[in-house]
């Protein structure tokens, strides 16, 4: 009997312990959003995290401006039709699709831009082509979701 | 009294406003931004000097002088007129444009250089009252053409070339563009020399 009383603090501590322990979980439950419930698996090994190079949207741009512009003076200078053909397939493979739109400024003065007759990039580089002359530079480009250009607007040099 | 220089006033101001909107309706732009549209008119005109010359071209493959052609036609205004001349004859022919790229390009030499050079304004853009330009560009054509028996014909010809410039708006991406457009009217042979 005696030790019955003896046990009576330690059970006590215990059920304060065990009880302490619930209403932390319950707080953390509280902040947590609901989770639906998810079948236990075997976790699998995550693999080493790598740290993704970060790119500068910046830098990025102007090597594509670069590679573009390299592009333009390619084709002008082709030593044949089929060069020429090679390097415009090449340079639309960097665009949404051939029909992008591609405008040139011709006039730009007080804030407002003076638009020569909006083309596509096919025709315009089959005009550098044509021509033999690259006249232009890139201005601006708009990206599509997938990094290709949708959109050109170039500038007389 | 008062009515008759009430009717009075209304008249003179209702002049001005007529002048003012007249005056704001022919001012001229900013010199340069004209300069910048000729050139840009003047520019069209070469470029379709260099499409004659693909063309006329007996090494441009077929898929290549067709495209051209479809660009160079894309210059001028529907229905526009090409003359040609010979050294063998007076008479001056005219070509609906297209018509004149094939038989350009089914010319029997072995040989076809087209060039063009002097381009150059012989009226200059002049603004009309409907907003448009208007002007006439003259270039001369030197042509060439060898058979394999190396026969030749020659001849240089002057071409006057009307040009019409105006604004007009596009959409491109659900934005509303202005641009300038630049078409090329009849081209009219004015010489034949050797």
């Amino acid at each position: 009997m005696k030790s019955i009383f003896k046990l009576v603090p330690v059970f006590c501590v215990l059920l304060f312990v065990l009880s302490s322990c619930k209403s932390q979980k319950a707080v953390v439950d509280a902040n947590q959003e609901p989770e639906e419930v998810i079948e236990e698996t075997t976790p699998e090994p995550t693999p080493p995290v790598k740290e993704e190079p970060k790119v500068d949207p910046e830098a990025a741009n102007r090597a594509l401006d670069a590679r573009l512009s390299n592009y333009f003076g390619q084709i002008a200078n082709a030593s044949s039709i089929n060069a020429a053909n090679n390097n415009i397939r090449e340079a639309v493979g960097m665009f949404s699709n051939g029909e992008a739109p591609v405008l040139i400024i011709f006039y730009a003065a007080n804030g407002t831009e003076d638009f020569d007759e909006p083309t596509t990039i096919t025709k315009y580089l089959n005009y550098l082509k044509d021509l033999k002359k690259a006249p232009h530079k890139v201005k601006e480009m708009v990206m599509d979701s997938q990094g290709r250009i949708k959109e050109l607007v170039l500038v007389k040099k | 009294m008062n009515n008759q220089i009430f009717k009075r006033l209304s008249y003179v101001v209702a002049l001005m406003a007529f002048f003012a909107v007249s005056t704001q309706a022919q001012s001229p732009v900013d010199p340069n931004r004209e300069k910048a549209i000729d050139s840009l008119a003047l520019e069209k005109v070469k470029d379709l000097g260099k499409y004659i010359a693909i063309i006329g071209n007996k090494d441009t493959p077929f898929s290549e002088a067709n495209r051209v052609m479809d660009r160079a036609e894309e210059l001028f205004a529907p229905g526009s007129e090409m003359g040609v001349s010979s050294l063998a004859s007076e008479e001056i022919k005219y070509y609906k444009v297209r018509e004149y790229f094939q038989r350009l390009m089914a010319l029997n030499y072995d040989k076809v250089n087209i060039e063009w050079y002097d381009v150059q304004y012989i009226s200059d853009l002049e603004r009309q009252p409907d907003g448009r330009y208007v002007g006439v560009v003259t270039v001369y054509q030197k042509f060439e053409g060898t058979t394999a028996d190396k026969l030749n014909y020659k001849d240089t010809t002057k071409k006057d070339i009307t040009i019409y410039v105006e604004k007009k708006k596009t959409q491109i991406a659900g934005r509303t563009i202005e641009f300038w457009d630049v078409i090329l009217g009849d081209i009219r042979v004015s010489e034949t020399s050797v």
